[in-house]
């Protein structure tokens, strides 16, 4: 195990310094530069141009600046950014990225749930109405023009029903009136803190309940009451603190762009769990199950859907990847301040620190998340070991 | 006469598919008394392992059985619904599946599996109770104990197929039924596993119904044997009767198919053609195409019973019986 992380740990680093050693000469072959936006300013004279230029030290060669970012980069420096001069990048970064992975793994999460749930029960009842309805309706949304959806939701939901807000992060009457020193920052800090926390307990709950000694009844109990507890105790310490109304705030300007994105996505997962189930059902295993007389939702989850499993975390996986690029759209469409957006404005800015910057940790991340990944395929399937991978 | 424990009374059985219904299983009738061992031969697709899992009801979506019962201890197992049948699985009739290589999941650990199958019809065994008895069947099928908490994967093909065995007799059922238990073990192993299997069926006084293509297999292990052909079984009957006068051509034919170590070197005959297809299967005899005896009557009218002159639960379906009339029976 401790061979495994660090061969892997060696291979992130490699392949972060091509990714960003990539992404640096993509900008640097892009056409024009941040100072070309002053070109039309008549206050800015070619002198004070040419100090800007200096200053952040765009006349020296390409191969000069790249070794220069490089260094910085790894040495933990990201630079700091051109258009919100002179905010550090990691700060801009810390701040945003955040709200996006909360967006996207919570929405992601909930996609692949529910696309499991719905497709082992679809396999299961296979040519049945429930069957050929559910996959209309998945096909439906998974094909459907992202933007067109999310702009229908907006308009249903937000403005029709008003039900939701139509976009941002926050409230900003509410947060105008909060007690001194109380951010919106602090206050998501906390909350995801919460979540991990619940997700710690949860995990423990499950290695507890993992015990062959425990009769069927007993796991069930610990897998799903003890977090049932942990949600009531942190809604209770939530609601008492005060900051209650706070957090809910944030948390109900995140439904609406979690519903959508979860919508979009939950057909790709439930298509695929039909397809690999239809493969587990016909395997001789399952048909022993049957023979042995175990009750049919026993057959379905623990032997069909089981071994189905794995080839829908693999696309799992593969789809952390386009957190990023789906992001632009969401970001953009809910004026959601999270990566994404910050992507995009810095790319139009030619603000190539925080663009490479923003690119980078969405390297870093896919990496950890593929090792994550690779580290849970082994725990998944017990013909897998760690030392094989 | 002993107790009767399985009667299937005139079972058919048909797959629907796209291009029309197969015909598996026709009319299908015999019983098996307690305690003994029936093989069922044939050659592939004539329906064997449809019937064996007929009798559990384990059959794919688009069978249907469009007539008659399979009664276990009297008991109509094709009436029960489908939560009383679970009962009988495993606890009464447990299985050897033909493909015992994926016969066990692969995520679970071999020993698991087996001690799910107990606490599942067992629920007052706690799982270190149930885990002793997995350890008391390992020894019985000749597995190590350390065994029990491996993976599939770290077995190889012989103690997969032992696992198998301990499994199926996990619930102490009363009717194993065996699908071409050693089919994919090479002959050595195949050979110890089938002694085990059977000494076993001896020390516990299981009834047990042996499925397989290998004729030599069912001799050796089955005091009663039936012959499959097309769907239909053909001839039924002990053993020993059916070596010393078989009374279908199919099942002469089938026996001089295979070579014996014992006595002069005889040409091994084959039998000319291919097995019908079920989709469309020939009119009357199924056998009449492949068949040397054939008359017009063969092609047309499905043969009736015929029973051996010296016992009377050796029967064939059959026009032209062999030894009977004078016929002699051209094996050996």
């Amino acid at each position: 195990m401790g061979a495994f992380l660090l061969k892997r740990t060696l291979h992130i680093f490699l392949i972060l310094f091509l990714f960003v050693s990539l992404t640096y000469l993509l900008f640097q072959v892009t056409p024009g530069s941040v100072v070309d936006k002053f070109l039309g300013n008549p206050k800015m004279t070619p002198e004070i141009i040419a100090k800007i230029r200096a200053q952040f030290g765009l006349d020296d060669p390409w191969y000069v600046q790249y070794f220069r970012y490089l260094k910085n980069v790894f040495t933990g420096q990201l630079g700091i950014s051109y258009s919100q001069y002179p905010t550090p990048v990691w700060d801009i970064l810390k701040d945003r990225i955040p709200r996006t992975l909360v967006l996207f793994l919570s929405s992601r999460v909930i996609s692949f749930y529910l696309g499991f749930i719905l497709g082992k029960i679809i396999a299961w009842k296979r040519g049945s109405l429930i069957d050929t309805s559910t996959t209309a309706v998945g096909i439906t949304f998974w094909t459907m023009y992202y933007p067109l959806l999310a702009i229908v939701n907006i308009w249903l939901f937000g403005f029709l029903l008003g039900w939701f807000p139509i976009n941002g992060f926050t409230n900003p009457l509410l947060w105008l009136n909060a007690p001194e020193g109380l951010t919106v920052n602090l206050i998501f800090a906390y909350m995801i803190l919460t979540g991990f926390i619940f997700l710690i307990l949860w995990m423990i709950a499950w290695l507890i309940a993992k015990k062959p000694e425990l009769s069927g009844k007993t796991k069930k109990r610990i897998i799903y009451i003890s977090p049932l507890m942990v949600v009531i105790i942190a809604v209770l310490v939530w609601g008492f603190s005060g900051y209650g109304k706070y957090a809910w705030d944030i948390i109900y300007h995140m439904i609406l762009p979690i519903f959508t994105l979860a919508l979009i996505s939950f057909g790709g997962t439930m298509l695929l769990t039909r397809d690999s189930m239809m493969e587990t059902i016909q395997e001789d295993y399952v048909m022993a199950a049957r023979a042995k007389g175990l009750p049919p939702k026993l057959i379905r989850d623990k032997y069909a859907a089981r071994t189905a499993l794995l080839p829908v975390v693999t696309s799992l996986t593969l789809s952390l990847g386009f957190v990023l690029s789906g992001g632009v759209i969401t970001e953009s469409l809910f004026s959601w301040p999270g990566l994404g957006r910050t992507l995009l404005d810095a790319a139009l800015m030619q603000d190539v620190p925080l663009a490479i910057g923003a690119f980078a940790f969405t390297g870093v991340f896919v990496l950890i998340a593929h090792l994550v990944v690779d580290i849970l395929y082994a725990v998944l399937d017990p013909r897998i070991s760690i030392e094989t991978i | 006469m002993a107790e009767t424990i399985l009667e299937i009374d005139n079972l058919s059985l048909r797959y629907k598919t796209k291009k029309g219904d197969v015909k598996a299983l026709n009319r299908v009738s015999f019983q098996l008394e307690k305690g003994l061992a029936l093989g069922l031969v044939g050659e592939s697709g004539c329906g064997k392992t449809t019937l064996a899992n007929a009798i559990l009801r384990l059959l794919p979506d688009n069978a249907e059985i469009t007539g008659g019962h399979i009664y276990f201890d009297k008991e109509d197992l094709l009436l029960l619904a489908e939560q009383e049948l679970r009962e009988y699985r495993w606890k009464k009739i447990s299985m050897i599946f033909q493909a015992a290589m994926n016969a066990l999941a692969p995520v679970y650990r071999v020993g698991d599996q087996i001690i799910e199958a107990i606490q599942n019809h067992a629920p007052e065994f706690t799982y270190s109770a149930a885990k002793e008895r997995v350890q008391r069947l390992f020894e019985l099928v000749g597995l190590d104990c350390s065994r029990i908490d491996h993976y599939p994967h770290q077995y190889s093909g012989g103690m997969k197929q032992r696992a198998i065995i301990a499994m199926a007799l996990a619930c102490d059922p009363d009717l194993i039924i065996a699908d071409e238990p050693t089919t994919a073990l090479d002959v050595i192993v195949q050979d110890r596993i089938l002694k085990r299997l059977n000494r076993v069926r001896e020390e516990l006084g299981m009834t047990m119904i042996y499925i397989s293509h290998d004729i030599a297999v069912i001799a050796e292990l089955s005091k009663v044997m039936g012959v499959m052909y097309a769907g239909e079984l053909v001839e039924f009957g002990s053993t020993l009767s059916l070596f010393k006068q078989a009374i279908h051509p199919y099942t002469a034919g089938l026996m001089n198919s295979f070579p014996s170590i014992k006595g002069a070197k005889n040409q091994l005959s084959i039998i000319p053609g291919e097995p019908p297809n079920l989709l469309n299967p020939p009119a009357g005899c199924k056998f009449h195409p492949r068949c040397q005896y054939v008359t017009a009557q063969c092609r047309q009218v499905r043969p009736p019973l015929y029973r051996s002159p010296t016992e009377q639960q050796h029967f064939a379906l059959c026009w032209h019986p062999l030894g009977a009339n004078g016929k002699e029976n051209d094996h050996e």
